[in-house]
């Protein structure tokens, strides 16, 4: 052991990202530049940050979830181009007995996506460097992955 | 040598913590860096004892 590094993941590889869709069920949809939602800003949640009311809708690609009519936007980052952020309608009531069928699948922040992306992001790396990876999925939900071979 | 791997977890919202392990002084830094670049951004890198053991060996020749 010599270090340990701790890293906030950015979405900047759409292999990766496509990866990820397919192993958490979903479809990724090239080029898709609308995402469905409710439609009209409401005022009743946080605005994604980097985005305005004109933005939303808009994206330079999708990602269907099966069984859901509302979809996920990738959208890039005006900030940071070649990053991308992932944005839905994350409208939930409680009192108007709405669940929000996305969020309660994959977290209000999308986590699960978060995870699988940087998962599959690092088996492209490691891939790549012809390096071998044991993925153990760890009992409070972590994800080990250890790389060996030449390094 | 120890057997060199690296250890990645990933956390559930996708956070990374990345370790190397079996490695002595800065090679340790050069292993995990290809990784480092390609997730994102470092947010905290903590050396531990291993990371300082060469330097040290060499100050004891020295001395």
């Amino acid at each position: 052991m010599s270090h340990i590094t701790k890293i906030k993941v950015e979405i900047n590889d759409l292999d990766a990202l496509e990866r990820a869709t397919a192993e958490l069920g979903c479809t990724f949809m090239h080029n898709q530049t609308k995402y469905k939602w409710f439609g009209e800003w409401m005022g009743d949640s946080p605005m994604p940050e980097g985005l305005t009311q004109k933005d939303l809708g808009k994206c330079s690609h999708a990602i269907k979830v099966p069984g859901i009519d509302y979809e996920i936007g990738v959208v890039e980052r005006k900030d940071k181009p070649g990053v991308f952020m992932l944005v839905y309608d994350s409208w939930d009531n409680v009192k108007a007995k709405h669940t929000n069928l996305i969020s309660q699948k994959f977290g209000t922040s999308l986590e699960r996506f978060g995870q699988e992306y940087a998962i599959q992001k690092i088996s492209i790396e490691a891939e790549s460097r012809g390096l071998v990876l044991d993925r153990v999925p760890l009992e409070d939900g972590r994800v080990k992955l250890v790389m060996g071979g030449t390094l | 040598m120890n057997e060199q791997s690296i250890e990645v977890i990933v956390g559930k919202a996708g956070e990374v913590d990345i370790e190397a392990i079996g490695f002595t002084g800065p090679a340790c830094e050069a292993a995990t860096k290809f990784l480092e670049e390609a997730l994102g951004q470092v947010t905290a890198k903590n050396l531990t004892g291993d990371f300082f053991q060469v330097e040290n060996e060499q100050q004891r020749e020295s001395i």
